[in-house]
This record gives C-alpha cells, sequence and structure tokens, in this order.
C-alpha cells in the first residue's frame, strides 16, 4: 500500500513547490490621464470658489488685452520664429476638462435627420445591385472578346487567352437566360434607419480586408445623406456623415465638388479669414446680398437645433464661393463655408482645421479629430459634413487651467525651437521653415488614452498657438510665400501640466 | 512512472520558461540601454521647471517605444503608462547606472520591470520598463496545458497497456490457481485450457499431466479402496455362511438330543465348515503376505509341470480327468513354491470346470505357460472380474466345488510378483485357456 501512495505523494509534492503562482501585487498608481484628471480635481478643491462647478450655457472665446511677441531665427538660420500674437481665452476665464468618447451617430439621430431632410418624400436606399445585360448587349460583349481572342489582343483588357475565352463562355451562359430590354431595378425605399453592412474589401491595398459598420445611404429629390458608424465600436472605422442637397446647377453632385465655370461659379478668397467666433456686429463680408453671413450662420443654427444638437457653436467661415451671372454684373447667390466646433460647458473647444504634415509622411490619426462643415446659400444648407464626432460622457471640472499664459509661453519659446529645428536637418537637402504665430487660444483640446485602440478621452484645456508654418525646402522662406499658406496648428501646450500635445498621436 | 514523467514536464517546463524570460530580459535590458541613449540626444537643458519637465516629457514621448516606460523624479511621475508603481519592487538605494529588474504579477498581469536610476539635465530621475509579459505567460501556460494533456495521455495509454497486459500475463496464472483449488476441493477432472508455447504454456501442460496423474492415482486409490472394502465385505460374507454353519451345528449338539446319526452328520459338518475355513484363511495369508519383492530363481520349468502334476494327482484321479503335459527345456527366473501354487490353482480351477473323461493341457514354451480346459467356459463379461478376490462366475457351483474366490486372485497376485502377465480366454460350453506370459526367459 505504501509504494502505491508513495509516487502520488511524491507527484503531489513536486506540483506543490513547482507550480507556485508569482506573488500578486498592487502596487497600482495612476496612468498618465487619471493624474491629470487628479491635479485639476486637488486644485479645483483648493479653491474657495462657489461658481467654479456652474454649468454655464455659452462661454466663447474672447480676445485678452494681452499680446504676445517673439522672435526667434536657428543657428543655422533655417528656423525662423516669429510671434505677434493675439491672446483668446474664454470669456469667464474657465476651461472645462471632460471624459468624452467617439460617437454620436445614434438610431435615433439618423431618423431625425432623414425626416428633417425628406419630409413629404420618398427616398431611397442604396443597393449594389445592378441590371443585368440585355441579349443584345451580351452579343456585342461576345463578339468584342471574340475579336480579341482571334486577333491575339487579350492583353488590352488585361486577360490571357485562356481566362478570354472563358469569360466568353460565361457571357454565352448569360445569354441564354438574359433579357431582351432593359430590366428596371426597383429601388428599395428607406425608412431611415441605419442598416448593417458586413463587407470584405479585397483590395490589396485595403486598409481592412473585413468590416462591419451601420450605414444610413439615401438619395432622393432633395438630396442625399450617407451616415456611418462602426458596428462594436471598431476604432479603425470612424464614425461620419455627409448629406447634401441637389444645388441648383443640376450637376448631381455636391457644390463643394463644382469648380465649373459653365453657370458662372467663380470661387472668390476675398473674404476674411477668422478663427474666431462669428459675431453678427463682425459680419462685414461684401457679398453678403443675397445671404449675410449671419443668417447663413442662422441657417446652421436651426439645422443643429432641429436635430437636438445644442453644443456646437460656429467658429470660423472658411470660404466663400460667389455665384456671378453670366456677365459677372451681378451676384446671383454665395455659399458660405462655415465650421463649427462643439463646446463643452458652453466652451468651444479648440478649432482644428488641418493637421499639418510637412516634411512628415502622411499617416492616418489613431482617431481623427472631429470636424463640423457647412455650406450654405440663400436656400439654406448645401451641404454638411460631420466627421468623427464625440459625445462629452461627464464634466470632471469648469476650471481645470493652471498655466498661466506667461507659463504657456515660455514652453512654446523652448519647445518650438527643440521640435522645428530637428525637422531643418531631417533630409539631406536643407530645410526652411518659418512660423508665424498670429493667435495664442486657451480652449479644450481633446487627447485620448494612451495604449488604448478605443476611441476614449479628455477634454483638457491647452493653450493652442495657431499661425502659419511654411516651409520650403532649399531656398529660404519669402513674404509671398507665407502669405499663401494657410493657418493652422504651430504647437499646443497642455494648460495643465504643460507637456506637449501632438496632435498626431492625440496625446 | 507517474511521479517521473510529471517531474520530467516540469522541470522542462521551468527550463522553457526561464529560458523565455533570460530571452526577455536580455531584449529588455537592450531596449532599455537604447532608450536612455536615445533621451541623453537633446540641445541645452532648459532652466525653469516647467520648461524642463515639458521638454523631457517631449523627449520621452518622441523616443521610440515609450509606452513602455515610466520615468519619474521624486513622487511625481512624469509619465507612466503601465498604472503601476515600478519602484515599490526595488531597493530604492540603488545608485544612479545601476539597474535591477523583477518579473512581478500585478493584479493578475504579468510583467518585467527593468530599471533603475537615471540622471537627465542633472537630476535624478527613476526610469523604468514595464513590459507585458501576459503573451509569454498565456503561451507557457499553453505549454503546461500542452504537457500535461500529452502527460496524461501517455499515462493512460501506459495504464490500458499495463492493464491489459497484466490482465493477458495473469489471466492464465489465475487460470492455474483456480485450476490448483480445484483439484484441492476434489475436482480431480480440472484441466487447464493451453494456450501458446511459452512458459505459461509449459507451465499449463504441467499442470494438466500433474492433474492427470492425480486424478488416476485417486480414481486407483478409490478403487483400490472400493476393492478393499469390497474384499473385506465379501470376506465378511464368505465367512460368515460357514461360521454360521460352526455355530449352528455347535449349538445343536450341545442343546439337542441327537441321534448318532444327525450327530455324527452334524460333526461332518463341523469338520467341512472348518475345513473350509482353513483353506480360506491359507489362502488368505498367502494373498496378504505376498510381497512386491520376491528372490526369483532360475529354474527349470518342467520340473515345475512334473510337482504341480503331483501336487493334483488326486484330485485328478478322483474326476477322472486328464492331464497332459507339453514343456519346452527351459529355465525361467521364478520362485518356484509360488509359482507352483499359481499352477495348482489354475489346474484346479480347470478340473473343477470340466467333466469327467475331459482332458486338461499343461503347455510351457519359452514366452508362456498355458493351461487349456475345454469345460463349461466363462461368459466374455465376466472375465475380466474372475481375478477379483472372491469373486465366482457361478457362485453356487464353486461352493459346491469347495472354492473360496480367492485362487485365481492368488494366482494374479503371483504373476504381478513375478512381473508376469496373467491373460485368459474363454468361450462358453467350449473351454477356457489361461496364459501366463513370461517378460524376460533365458
Amino acid at each position: 500500500m505504501k509504494h502505491k501512495i508513495l509516487p502520488f505523494l511524491l507527484m503531489g509534492l513536486f506540483l506543490l513547490f513547482a507550480c507556485q503562482p508569482t506573488p500578486d501585487h498592487e502596487f497600482i498608481v495612476q496612468k498618465d490621464t487619471e493624474r491629470l484628471i487628479e491635479t485639476v480635481v486637488a486644485k479645483n478643491n483648493d479653491e474657495n470658489d462657489s461658481t467654479k462647478n456652474a454649468v454655464e450655457d455659452s462661454n466663447p472665446l474672447v480676445k485678452t488685452d494681452k499680446h504676445y511677441t517673439y522672435d526667434y531665427t536657428s543657428r543655422n538660420e533655417r528656423l525662423r520664429i516669429h510671434a505677434d500674437a493675439d491672446v483668446y481665452m474664454p470669456l469667464n476665464g474657465k476651461v472645462p476638462m471632460a471624459r468624452v468618447k467617439g460617437g454620436y451617430f445614434t438610431d435615433d439621430f439618423a431618423k431625425k435627420l432623414f425626416d428633417l431632410v425628406y419630409e413629404g418624400t420618398t427616398a431611397y436606399i442604396r443597393t449594389n445591385e445592378t441590371r443585368r445585360l440585355t441579349k443584345s448587349e451580351l452579343a456585342e460583349m461576345i463578339v468584342y472578346y471574340q475579336d480579341l481572342v482571334d486577333t491575339g489582343s487579350t492583353e488590352d483588357k488585361m486577360m490571357d487567352e485562356e481566362e478570354a475565352i472563358e469569360f466568353i463562355n460565361k457571357m454565352k451562359e448569360e445569354y441564354k437566360t438574359a433579357p431582351d430590354e432593359p430590366e428596371e431595378i426597383k429601388p428599395i425605399v428607406s425608412d431611415g434607419t441605419m442598416q448593417f453592412r458586413d463587407i470584405t474589401d479585397d483590395a490589396p491595398y485595403a486598409r481592412f480586408n473585413h468590416i462591419q459598420y451601420y450605414e444610413l445611404w439615401t438619395a432622393g429629390e432633395r438630396g442625399e445623406i450617407s451616415m456611418y458608424r462602426p458596428a462594436d465600436n471598431d476604432p479603425s472605422i470612424q464614425d461620419s456623415l455627409v448629406y447634401w442637397r441637389k444645388p441648383i446647377d443640376d450637376t448631381g453632385i455636391p457644390f463643394s465638388y463644382s469648380e465649373s465655370s459653365e453657370k458662372g461659379l467663380i470661387i472668390d478668397f476675398s473674404c476674411p479669414f477668422d478663427y474666431v467666433v462669428c459675431h453678427p456686429d463682425d459680419m462685414n463680408c461684401a457679398y453678403g446680398q443675397k445671404l449675410s453671413p449671419y443668417d447663413a450662420v442662422l441657417s446652421c443654427r436651426a439645422y443643429l437645433d432641429d436635430l437636438g444638437v445644442m453644443d456646437a457653436e460656429p467658429i470660423s467661415y472658411i470660404d466663400t464661393y460667389v455665384l456671378y451671372s453670366s456677365d459677372r454684373s451681378s451676384v446671383v447667390d454665395c455659399y458660405y463655408f462655415i465650421d463649427f466646433v462643439r463646446t463643452v460647458n458652453g466652451t468651444p473647444v479648440a478649432y482644428l482645421s488641418m493637421i499639418d504634415a510637412l516634411d512628415e509622411s502622411l499617416t492616418e490619426l489613431p482617431w481623427e479629430y472631429e470636424t463640423m462643415r457647412f455650406i450654405v446659400n440663400s436656400e439654406g444648407v448645401s451641404e454638411w459634413t460631420w466627421t468623427s464626432p464625440v459625445r462629452t460622457e461627464e464634466i470632471l471640472s469648469n476650471d481645470a487651467a493652471i498655466l498661466s499664459f506667461e507659463q504657456a509661453a515660455a514652453v512654446f519659446e523652448t519647445m518650438s525651437n527643440v521640435i522645428y529645428e530637428a525637422k531643418t536637418d531631417k533630409f539631406d537637402s536643407p530645410v526652411y521653415l518659418d512660423l508665424s504665430v498670429s493667435k495664442a487660444v486657451l480652449a479644450p483640446i481633446r487627447i485620448r488614452e494612451k495604449n488604448s485602440q478605443g476611441r476614449t478621452g479628455l477634454y483638457v484645456p491647452a493653450w493652442v498657438f495657431y499661425g502659419k508654418k511654411t516651409g520650403e525646402y532649399a531656398e529660404p522662406i519669402t513674404r509671398e510665400m507665407i502669405e499663401k499658406t494657410p493657418t493652422t496648428v504651430l504647437l499646443v501646450i497642455n494648460a495643465v501640466d504643460g507637456s506637449i500635445i501632438d496632435l498626431r498621436t492625440g496625446y | 512512472m507517474l511521479a517521473a514523467i510529471t517531474l520530467c514536464c516540469m522541470l522542462l517546463l521551468r527550463f522553457v520558461r526561464d529560458q523565455r524570460r533570460a530571452d526577455v530580459l536580455e531584449q529588455a535590458q537592450a531596449d532599455y540601454s537604447a532608450f536612455t541613449a536615445q533621451l541623453r540626444i537633446g540641445i541645452n537643458i532648459p532652466e525653469e521647471p516647467l520648461v524642463q519637465r515639458s521638454y523631457l516629457i517631449y523627449l520621452f514621448k518622441s523616443t521610440q517605444n515609450d509606452r513602455e516606460f515610466t520615468l519619474r523624479l521624486g513622487d511625481d511621475y512624469l509619465i507612466n503608462n503601465s498604472g503601476i508603481a515600478p519602484e515599490q519592487f526595488f531597493d530604492t538605494s540603488t545608485e544612479p547606472g545601476k539597474t535591477q529588474h523583477r518579473f512581478s504579477t500585478v493584479n493578475g498581469n504579468h510583467f518585467l520591470i527593468f530599471g533603475g536610476p537615471v540622471y537627465l539635465f542633472n537630476e535624478p530621475y527613476d526610469m523604468y520598463l514595464v513590459r507585458d509579459m501576459n503573451t509569454l505567460n498565456d503561451a507557457l501556460r499553453t505549454l503546461t496545458i500542452r504537457c500535461a494533456l500529452i502527460t496524461g495521455g501517455i499515462l493512460l495509454l501506459f495504464l490500458i497497456l499495463t492493464y491489459l497486459f497484466a490482465f493477458f500475463l495473469t489471466k492464465p496464472i489465475e487460470a492455474l490457481t483456480n485450476g490448483a483449488r480445484g483439484i484441492a476441493s476434489g475436482q480431480y477432472d480440472t484441466r487447464i485450457a493451453v494456450k501458446g508455447k511459452d512458459e505459461v504454456g509449459v507451465l499449463a501442460k504441467s499442470f494438466n499431466a500433474m492433474a492427470e496423474a492425480i486424478q488416476k492415482s485417486i480414481d486407483e486409490l478409490t478403487e483400490q479402496n472400493l476393492r478393499k472394502q469390497a474384499f473385506i465385505n465379501d470376506l465378511s460374507h464368505e465367512l460368515k455362511t460357514p461360521v454360521t454353519s460352526l455355530v449352528l451345528n455347535s449349538e445343536t449338539l450341545e442343546t439337542r438330543r441327537m441321534d448318532e446319526t444327525d450327530r455324527q452328520r452334524a460333526v461332518h459338518r463341523i469338520y467341512e465348515q472348518a475345513k473350509w475355513i482353513e483353506r480360506l484363511s491359507q489362502k488368505l495369508m498367502q494373498l496378504v503376505l505376498l510381497q512386491d519383492e520376491i528372490k526369483l530363481n532360475l529354474s527349470p520349468l518342467r520340473s515345475l509341470f512334473v510337482d504341480a502334476e503331483e501336487t493334483v494327482r488326486d484330485s485328478l484321479d478322483l474326476t477322472g480327468i486328464t492331464l497332459t503335459i507339453q514343456c519346452d527345456d527351459i529355465q525361467i527366473p521364478m520362485e518356484t513354491d509360488l509359482m507352483r501354487s499359481a499352477l495348482v490353482n489354475l489346474i484346479e480351477n480347470a478340473i473343477k470346470a470340466s467333466k469327467q473323461g475331459d482332458s486338461i493341457e499343461l503347455i510351457g514354451t519359452k514366452q508362456e505357460i498355458a493351461i487349456r480346459d475345454h469345460g463349461c467356459g466363462i461368459p466374455q463379461s465376466e472375465i475380466e472380474r474372475i481375478t477379483e478376490p472372491f469373486y465366482m462366475v457361478d457362485r453356487s457351483r464353486s461352493k459346491k466345488l469347495g472354492g473360496s474366490g480367492l485362487g485365481l486372485a492368488l494366482v494374479q497376485r503371483i504373476v504381478e510378483v513375478h512381473h508376469f502377465t496373467l491373460s485368459i480366454e474363454s468361450e462358453p460350453g467350449v473351454g477356457s485357456s489361461f496364459f501366463i506370459r513370461f517378460s524376460d526367459v533365458k
């Protein structure tokens, strides 16, 4: 009996001593974003401001009496930094911090938009169905391909002879049941709901071979809606909405794509470019006979109000397209391109029109930044695009900013040198860079969780330095070059801890 | 076996784990060194703490693989993407430049923590690489499970094979055991089915032979016992009649007044029965006392015949039966008195079976002694039994002729101790022939 028990005892001992797991510990600290929140909350708790958690309806950005100037030229004289900038801050001087999550386009929202656009009319859902070829069409194709085979010219269709013959046989087979006359594809009426799509993209350059998403794609007499949201929060798919109303020139495509001069569309860039909130007193556009910028903004607001999007503010109108009469004697209409930004507790977030990719290979952002743009004319909203929307989940603090502008400026002066001077030596050929800072704004900006593939993050207060970033290879920058450069974001400084926020990575 | 396999598997897994960990540690060391080297590349160190911090964080985040690193100054974490406190695992008194490492589990997740103090911007920072080891652990766990399954499978197979082997090995032994038990319990006809020509098959064969021999011996012993019992029964039966006659006649003489004739008759009966008992006892004594080993001497056969004839002369004359003798001039090894007794018994039986005027032949050759009569013969079915003690074919006739039923038993016994054989040929109504065959004649 002992001999039988002994091996099992030995085995048990081996297992007991050999399979000891590594002792578990609980040495946990907060990750970067959580420490950021803790810092802000601690600061708030220290202050005795009874209004610090007040909910604000509107807290627009206003120009302060500060003015920032700075000049710097690098040792290799390839980098020039010049600041002559106004400083903007929220009206009440407080910038909130909030938790955010990607996504906005719910089924309810889709239905609201659908009802708004297609009320009283019929809209149709997209279908990939195509009509069958008729007998005559097939016969023509068969003759054509047979001729290619006979003349040895199948390579014109990127086929070898065998493939062409196989294709001909397939068409012959199809011919047997082909209709005599073209068949009408009966369109499917849309009910305004988002449909689940599961597709495989076999293209060699396809980023993702198998994607799932929800789609509302409709076309009717009034226009077209395409709205997408990912299934199961797949971070590889961005939420997006594009609506366009059929244009008056009847080209059948969105106005923004149309540059035809047949109807007298002439692009006019003379409207001033400004990043501040449109205010009725500032609307001095000379082309407002048909529609003033203010009214254009009101059209957009009415649209958003109807859809229940109350936390968006116009931040700028970028371009104005003027439709002249054929003899240019009168303005037929004008189209305003107006960008909106979302607000957090009434405070507009930082406007990010373009992430500059100067001398960097263009890479896709892990989480694109939210953009909302309207194209408005006298008939109302002509187009509307809204990409990568976010939802505010929780206001963590109403007053989260810690750094003063002076502190931020100190960081800017050091880090702009560090970041941009490195770019001038990056390639074999020298690169010249000119930074012209025109504006510094304290506003919330979105950062995302590091080491996370999902779309969750924070709105944190940041000092955003706007200006023009002009770059040129092998020759110094001229004034003309600078003037042609659009304004963009030069540097973003976290107003809580002074760290640089890289918009490409999102943190 | 089980313990040995388990030990081997565990040692192997341990080795694999340690080797993989060593590889991971080596890679971590290289990554840490590369990262630290890149961090030190920079321009003039900013003076203002906020700017310095911002610059350092930017450098950190701009360096490849920054996500695995944590950076701390005093109690302040500048960067920590892992969510754990690496410094808690190490001795904080370590000098800058010396790194430490540890494999740890935090909240169920496995990490390699590597690093230590490092000087950046003339300040003592703590920088650690926190590398996720869950993938490695999962791989090891998968390997462990596979090893366990394979080990379990092998052991199961081993157990099955062992069981089958033991079953097939012990089955014949069990059969042998059962067979032995059967024989011990008296089932002497138990046999083992012999399969195969291996040792077990040979053992089974031997067992069967043993069982056969035992059964035969038991049967013989049983038969002997039965014969003995029958002998005793027959003896008792044989004695009962004359003893009863003696008692009755004696009682009659003692208790009744008889005339002389009756008295004489009774005395005669007493005498006859006493003589009969005397003959019976003499024959019985001879039969019982006859030993297995007797001393044989070469003696002429003719002399034996002559002696036997002289002994039975009176009987022959009385019955008018003729005895003819034919004998070769040979000598055979024998005990003369016993052989004479056997011949006399056979001749007397022939006389009893014959009628007046019949002849009896006594023939002696190199191979045998034959006694032929032309008497009443013996039924074939009785031949086998007539050499049994007290067995008589026709009991009434034999008794009338003074037979005790022991004569042929005595002849059989004498023939056996001489290592000769006795055979009988007979036909009722024709006669009988008795043959004593020699095994070794000079």
